[in-house]
């Protein structure tokens, strides 16, 4: 069993040390302009140049003080730039895995439940699941906020606090908001996968045997389809982290996706000389969090996918 | 009745395209998209934006005393062309890598990497890496650049999709029969692929259209600009401003509006909601209608 783990987690590993390395060489490319002024000193034209030297003596000039300083170097105030993005980054992760779970499983159940009752005339399958996804998050989150606030208003729900990161109900708040968008990826994709499935004839010889259909369901078909599943989470997971973004701007929970995008963003205005460089060393290591983030995830539902395949019918 | 979503959609997304067109000459409608910095009431007080909804201001106005509705309206025609343009030149793209992959081992090898590469980090950050580049900050085809840098990065994503399809269509015995008639792998794809795979293709496509626009959004939300232009101060330093009227640009304001003009994110949201609604209905009708055959 183990023999077969290893290899799943060797490709995953090579995978991610190759985009790793592509991904800093991309943002290792030189952004330094050239101010063209009057004799006033007022900006007439700013140039730039791409010189393929300047990009490898960029990414050298890194390591080199990646050697020298044994580390990534200071923050502020005494704070290591390490300190720094692991801090930020476990305050994400406690968002990130709860998230991921819980919309793996709930939109398992959601897609099981769409699948179910699609025949009855409920008219709360399957179509509110892609009505829902066809809705961006972002309403969901504000709608969300406005209303606890209104409830809070009007007195028929306790004080929320919604901005922050240091609460408890910050997390959760925020873990609801980010579960959304996976919940429904995952039940219309298990919706689709059953549909699929439900045409083959050993369903159907089960169900001419008078089965419950649950209990098909359970036994049969999702082992099958939820291959299927779990073919797409990377999808998942990547959009997660996308939406992880926008959940922080709006509640100002202070975590890695938050710091990621202010080391990574340029400046809104400028003066001769302005640098439009980003804050490399913290690019650097957010970049390798969120690539690891996404390395743990694939390789997390590799095995699951593993688990679950039939022997006999790896893909 | 079967078709009422489909007929729903076609509603939705003919309504959102006559508004396009048309919208910009109707009367109320400030094509110019004028600031009023304050209104003087006849009384004799002075009204300043933003402007609760009224006659003249059916939604409103926004802080700078904009009509929120010809803002809605004006914007609709860039919004669409660029959402279109996105997923054309993306779609495009992954049609040719991943039917091209199926037969040639080098683009199967550019493909893979493509889609490696830009899975292992969220691409909103790689919109912000990559468009923070001077060359992009400062050329004066940005807009251009923005589309195609959109297009690319998820070009890889979609490229693979389309490969795995014409993957499972290849392995059935009907191909196989084209083969041994001795096809070539344009006619191929053209009489044994294309009919096979074309309601997938069409739900990759209705779902492009939704997530480009969901991005565009999010790219707005954080004040990523489509199109600058540099205004400066008597300081002499240049301000990045936005040039842009598409809807996802409304956006960009929303922490502020969220406090004082709740009616502009909440209606811009509203219309990028139905915009990808009718992408999805019109694109699972058209799914049903060609299965049905």
């Amino acid at each position: 069993m183990r023999s077969f783990i290893l290899p799943i987690i060797f490709k995953q590993l090579s995978l991610w040390l190759v985009t790793t390395f592509l991904l800093i060489v991309i943002i290792f490319i030189p952004r330094d302009v050239i101010y063209e002024t009057s004799k006033y000193g007022d900006i007439q034209n700013v140039d730039y140049d791409y010189k393929i030297e300047k990009h490898i003596g960029n990414i050298k000039d890194f390591f080199i003080s990646l050697k020298l300083n044994h580390g990534l170097g200071t923050y502020y105030e005494g704070n290591t730039i390490e300190e720094h993005i692991i801090d930020k980054s476990l305050r994400s992760v406690k968002l990130i895995i709860p998230a991921l779970i819980l919309g793996f499983f709930l939109g398992i159940l959601k897609g099981i439940f769409d699948f179910v009752s699609k025949d009855r005339k409920l008219g709360i399958g399957n179509s509110t699941t892609w009505f829902m996804l066809s809705i961006p998050d972002l309403f969901f989150m504000i709608s969300l906020q406005l209303l606890l606030m209104l409830l809070y208003e009007i007195g028929v729900f306790p004080h929320i606090d919604l901005y922050g990161h240091e609460k408890l109900e910050n997390q959760v708040v925020c873990i609801i908001f980010l579960a959304i968008y996976p919940l429904l990826f995952i039940a219309n994709m298990t919706y689709t996968s059953l549909i699929e499935e439900e045409k083959k004839d050993y369903i159907l010889t089960a169900r001419s045997k008078g089965i419950n259909r649950l209990k098909i369901v359970n036994i049969h078909m999702l082992k099958n389809s939820i291959q299927k599943i779990l073919v797409n989470t990377n999808t998942m997971t990547l959009y997660m982290l996308s939406n992880l973004f926008i959940v922080e701007f709006l509640t100002n929970y202070r975590g890695a996706a938050f710091y990621f995008f202010q080391a990574i963003s340029t400046p809104n205005s400028f003066t001769v000389g302005t640098d439009f460089s980003m804050n490399l060393n913290t690019t650097v290591g957010f970049t390798v969090v969120f690539t690891v983030i996404i390395f743990f995830s694939n390789a997390f539902f590799q095995i699951i996918n593993y688990w679950v395949t039939p022997k006999g019918k790896g893909i | 009745m079967k078709s009422f979503p489909f007929l729903a959609g076609i509603t939705i997304l003919s309504i959102i395209t006559v508004i396009t067109i048309i919208g910009p000459y109707l009367p109320f409608i400030d094509k110019e998209l004028t600031e009023t910095r304050y209104v003087i009431r006849d009384s004799g007080e002075i009204d300043v934006p933003p402007f609760p909804p009224s006659k003249e201001y059916p939604l409103g106005s926004d802080e700078r005393g904009v009509d929120l509705l010809s803002r809605l309206v004006i914007g609709a025609k860039e919004t669409l062309l660029l959402v279109g343009s996105i997923v054309v030149i993306r779609f495009l793209g992954a049609l040719l890598l991943g039917v091209g992959a199926f037969y040639f081992r080098g683009i199967r090898v550019i493909l893979s990497i493509w889609h490696q590469l830009f899975s292992y980090i969220p691409t909103i950050f790689f919109v912000v890496l990559l468009i923070g580049i001077p060359f992009f900050l400062f050329s004066i085809n940005r807009p251009f650049w923005f589309v195609i840098i959109l297009a690319l990065i998820e070009v890889g994503r979609v490229g693979d999709m389309v490969y795995r399809l014409v993957k499972e269509v290849a392995s059935k015995p009907f191909y196989e029969a084209g083969i041994v008639a001795g096809g070539s792998p344009f006619g191929l794809s053209i009489q044994y692929l294309f009919p096979n795979i074309r309601t997938q293709l069409i739900a990759i496509v209705s779902n492009e259209l939704g997530r480009t626009l969901f991005l565009l959004a999010q790219l707005g939300v954080v004040g990523i600009f489509i199109n600058v232009a540099f205004e400066n101060d008597a300081s002499g330093s240049f301000y990045i401003v936005n040039q842009s009227d598409s809807w996802p640009q409304i956006l960009s304001t929303i922490l502020k509006d969220m406090w004082s003009t709740r009616i502009v994110p909440f209606s811009t949201i509203t219309v990028l909601m139905l915009t990808v609604l009718s992408f999805y209905l019109v694109g699972n009708g058209l799914i049903r209608k060609l299965t049905k055959r």
